[in-house]
């Protein structure tokens, strides 16, 4: 019986263990589907060599469009319509792109110019706006840019923030004689620019296409970027800055001018560096909204400031104005003059720089400075021509551990030398003992290999063609190419010396099943630990240490497993990856988010302004203008539980979030989207309070008497000394207005202006009040002489004790008449300076009460005002 | 008359602690009347002194990027990081409702947004802010006019 009950208990115990609850993540899910259209097999058929710009073509643009749209093909489909095409139809980025841009796209002047029927696509509805036939690069390159970084290479003709309400129209057209002056622009017309002018050109297409390739890391996680916007062709962007050829703005934008775009088939010329440069402004602020204390520019923080040698000065000068400068250290060095400007632009440049001049910038920075750039922003790489060497070393090394599983497959059943051998190889290149056949077949194929690597990295690599233009380039990348054939092939003989299915069990080591083990593995380490790259580089070891034993490699071939899941894993390939995952799924739950978003908001709005509280809130941020303070928290208390519901209602092929690593990282794409969102909602309320407001001060034209009449009354709310301050109160509670988004004061400004409260003492209706109540008037003056004798007398008697050394009950003795000797002379000052300043207050003024007559009156209530201040204190 | 020598004991050494008391820390700060030993006494030694092209004037730093503006030896300004509730610009623009204030132009915008400045003089405070930005950077404080 005992022995049953004890039985029993053990399998009750071990149920629970067998059943804890796994975490399951929707990354787990995701199977990658083998691509329709292949670019590594379109490379691997190239006949001769081929630089990357003779690849620019649909069908490459295609094959990179679904090599990215590819992670997506089980997320749940969108729903919703866009013209004649059903959403939920297209893949979802597709979905994504037209629910966010669909509406700013084409001529917004003309929103039903182009034809968009018969278009499946998002890159036929953009070759549609720029007139080319369906299937042409320009499309896809729009695209191709939405999927790499989020954000939208506009086109349509409306600049954002421009000042025409207009689209089409854009910069005053001033006489150039009247630039330096130009007085009131609202003379002059707005210049107007037919559609084609806002179109980037088919060259500077083919520059952003490069783009895509080229720039990776912080450049794919810009917050608030929300479009890159040409400029007409031949403008400037108003407001005349005529040395920049572009602007960034925090508020969602990028514009590039003509000047920006030039040269884009200079391989790392001009256009690259402008575009860089002004995306690095906007890493500056991402950067600067995740630092803490939160700062505008992670330029201007002291951590970026000590690493460019630059120092903040800050003070108020002799005209009280203050002076915020940063100077230049003497051991810094900038990688252009134009570095010098600001933090911002030190910043700026110097990414710029780093990516597409290495070995200049490596000559014309500091140490410091550069060491930081690449730790921090570019995987610890640099693109100097040895940091190019490293990186596609590293990048290409599977690649050749692959091929050189089959050429030694392919050379193991070689019975004949080869009888047109090749020298590639030698003796001492191959361990000894091999045979003559199997060494000159191994030589050969090495050197098609070669070959092979080296065509691969001029046609994959945007770079290839430009630094193998240097003949001491091409001699050191083609050694290096042969010093990692020479490496792999040696270590392959080397394990399969020991061990006869060694080449197998490499063939086996990146299954998809280790792929998506590595992807949990850097989602770990990115949420929890402090330092991810090294945590993900301790989990990369432990994966390939498991899988060598798993497969039986012997312990001295595990260093050589490590490096391959090293090169194959890298650190940077699973953030980028990993990020744009949960980006597309977070933004495929769009219309779920903003349905939540819109309930928060109806429901505080939908309570009582009352300004009373300070603000408070850390989730939910407005970027510029006012919110009542009631609102602004009410969105705060809200907003967890509604990115809490947008978090429930995520699913990936049909499966809820459940992971807790995921919805922490999810979360920080919900509440970004949320908040962008809820500010979207202020800003289109704000708009509307305002157009309400100026509606109903114009309502008012002509009736500012009247109103001034309505708000004044009888003038008991007179207060000596608030008399301007109160009648404005006055006037604006007389104002039935709500005011949610901005201060009534500041909202009804142009009216309180035109109603002069300054002059209402002046009135006559004012006078005749004044003199029937002169005695209660005049004795509310002497209250407000006696409050601000004691309001300055405590600041005397204060500032007499700081003075006064009094340090003990010893010089307490003899202090003390020091400090009244110091209040004494002091109040008589006082006295004088407070009776002046009365007699010109609003009421005193009126009622013409004389300096004399309140001196006399402060000088008679001198003592007991004295003690009053001096036993309060 | 007392002769008793432990309560004579106990006077003295009454007497020679009320002597030797502390120096009494002042909490308020006096912008425009402050000297710098007043503010030694409060905060301790600078961690740094730097000059400025001001009349009699230099800059006191302390920790966490707090520096004190002096001149001749009276402490004018202060500068100092916003706390974690005074972050946004909307705080200050709620706190300074019923204050008259001023916005000034630090830095007219050109390549990059205009840096700004509220002023509340009546309450001696200037907070500084990039245009477009929903977070202040400094606080600085003065005597209030």
């Amino acid at each position: 019986m005992h022995r049953n009950n004890f039985l029993f208990a053990f399998i009750f115990l071990l149920s629970f263990v067998g059943c804890r609850r796994s975490e399951d993540t929707l990354i787990s899910k995701w199977k990658p589907q083998k691509p329709k259209l292949d670019f590594e097999r379109k490379l691997a058929s190239l006949t001769r060599q081929q630089c990357v710009k003779d690849l620019y073509s649909t069908e490459t643009l295609r094959a990179q469009v679904l090599a990215l749209e590819e992670i997506y093909s089980s997320a749940p489909t969108v729903s919703g319509r866009w013209k004649h095409l059903d959403l939920s139809h297209l893949p979802v980025p597709q979905a994504n792109f037209l629910l966010k841009y669909g509406l700013v796209l084409g001529d917004r002047a003309q929103p039903d110019r182009f034809n968009f029927s018969g278009c499946q696509d998002v890159p036929c509805v953009f070759n549609r706006i720029y007139k080319k036939n369906d299937d042409h690069p320009n499309g896809y390159v729009h695209y191709l840019w939405f999927l790499r970084f989020g954000n939208l290479l506009a086109a349509d003709n409306m600049i954002p923030r421009q000042s025409s309400p207009n689209p089409g129209e854009y910069q005053r057209d001033i006489p150039p004689e009247k630039m330096s002056n130009p007085g009131d622009l609202s003379q002059y017309p707005y210049r107007k620019f037919s559609f084609e002018k806002y179109l980037f050109s088919d060259n500077e297409l083919f520059g952003f296409w490069r783009l895509t390739m080229m720039l990776e890391g912080p450049f794919e996680r810009l917050k608030f970027l929300s479009e890159i916007q040409r400029i007409p062709s031949t403008a400037w962007q108003e407001g005349n800055i005529p040395n920049h050829c572009g602007v960034a703005s925090k508020s969602g934008y990028i514009v590039l001018m003509d000047k920006c775009l030039k040269e884009p088939e200079t391989e790392r010329g001009n256009f690259y560096v402008k575009v860089s440069h002004e995306m690095t402004h906007h890493i500056d602020v991402t950067l600067g909204s995740e630092y803490r204390p939160a700062s505008h520019y992670y330029s201007t923080t002291n951590e970026y400031l000590a690493v460019a040698d630059i120092k903040k000065v800050e003070y108020v000068d002799q005209q009280e104005k203050t002076q915020i400068k940063y100077e230049a250290l003497p051991d810094a060095k900038y990688v252009t003059e134009y570095a010098r400007t600001s933090p911002a632009e030190t910043f700026a440049e110097m990414m710029a720089y780093f990516r597409f001049s290495g070995e200049n910038t490596l000559k014309a920075t500091t140490e410091k400075h550069y060491k930081f750039v690449s730790q921090k922003f570019f995987n610890e790489e640099d693109f100097s021509n040895a940091g190019y060497w490293k990186k596609w070393g590293a990048k290409y090394r599977p690649f050749v551990s692959q091929n050189v599983i089959d050429l030694i497959n392919t050379c193991e059943t070689q019975t004949t030398a080869e009888t047109m051998g090749s020298d590639y190889l030698s003796g001492v290149d191959l361990p000894s003992g091999l045979k003559a056949e199997f060494v000159s077949c191994l030589s050969l194929r090495a050197n098609e290999l070669s070959k092979h690597l080296y065509g691969k990295v001029l046609s994959a690599e945007p770079e290839g063609c430009v630094l193998m233009n240097w003949n001491v380039n091409k001699v050191a990348w083609q050694a290096k190419i042969k010093e990692m054939i020479v490496s792999s092939i040696t270590s392959s003989l080397s394990g399969l010396k020991q061990d006869p299915s060694y080449l197998q069990k490499l063939g086996r080591l990146f299954e998809d099943s280790i792929k998506t083990k590595v992807r949990e593995s850097y989602l770990q380490c990115s949420t929890e630990a402090s330092n991810s790259k090294e945590c993900f580089r301790q989990k990369l070891n432990q994966l390939a240490e498991q899988r060598s034993t798993d497969l039986g490699f012997p312990p001295e071939q595990r260093s050589l497993v490590q490096d391959l899941y090293f090169s194959y894993f890298s650190y940077e390939t699973q953030v980028s990856e990993v990020a744009r995952f949960y980006r597309v799924l977070v933004e495929s739950h769009t219309a779920e988010l903003k349905k939540h978003a819109s309930e928060l908001w109806s429901a505080c709005l939908a309570q009582p302004a009352d300004d009373e509280v300070p603000p408070t809130g850390r989730y939910f941020k407005i970027q510029q203008g006012y919110m009542v303070s009631s609102l602004y928290n009410c969105l705060n208390v809200g907003f967890r539980e509604s990115a809490s519901d947008i978090l429930g209602e995520i699913r990936y092929e049909g499966q809820p979030l459940t992971s807790s690593l995921e919805t922490k990282v999810l979360s920080k794409d919900i509440d970004r989207l949320l908040n962008q969102e809820l500010n979207s909602l202020f800003e289109k309320a704000r708009a509307a309070e305002k157009a309400r407001a100026q509606e109903l001060m114009n309502s008012y034209n002509g009736k500012e008497e009247s109103l001034l009449g309505d708000s004044l009354g009888d003038f008991s709310w007179v207060r000596v000394g608030k008399t301007q301050e109160q009648c404005q109160q006055r006037i604006l509670s007389t104002l039935k207005f709500d005011a949610y988004f901005d201060l009534k004061k500041d909202l009804f400004k142009p009216l309180l202006l035109k109603m002069s409260c300054a002059g209402v003492t002046g009135l006559q209706t004012f006078k005749d009040w004044a003199d029937r109540n002169r005695v209660a008037l005049t004795s509310e003056v002497y209250s407000y002489l006696e409050a601000k004798l004691i309001e300055k007398g405590a600041s005397l008697v204060q500032t007499c004790k700081e003075g006064v050394k009094n340090r003990s009950l010893l010089d307490g003795i003899f202090g003390k008449s020091q400090l009244n000797k110091c209040i004494d002379e002091g109040w008589i000052v006082l006295e004088d300076e407070v009776a002046h300043a009365t007699s010109r207050v609003d009421v005193a003024f009126r009622l013409k009460i004389s300096y004399e007559s309140l001196l006399a009156e402060a000088q008679r209530k001198r003592s007991t005002l004295k003690k009053k201040v001096k036993d309060e204190r | 008359m007392v002769n008793s020598p432990l309560i004579l004991s106990a006077i003295l050494v009454l007497f020679l602690s009320l002597l030797s008391c502390g120096a009494r820390h002042s909490k308020h700060r006096s912008y425009g009347k402050m000297t710098v030993a007043d503010l030694v006494r409060e905060k301790g030694q600078p961690l740094k002194e730097e000059a400025i092209p001001v009349e009699q004037g230099k800059i006191l730093q302390y920790e966490n990027d707090e520096k004190f503006q002096i001149r001749g030896d009276i402490v004018v300004n202060s500068f100092r990081q916003p706390t974690e509730e005074e972050t946004t610009l909307l705080y200050w623009k709620n706190s300074f409702k019923d204050c008259v204030t001023e916005e000034k132009i630090l830095r007219a915008a050109g390549h990059e947004p205009a840096e700004l400045e509220l002023v509340c003089k009546s309450r001696g405070i200037r907070v500084v802010y990039t245009d477009g930005a929903e977070v202040i950077s400094r606080v600085i404080e003065y005597a209030p006019e």
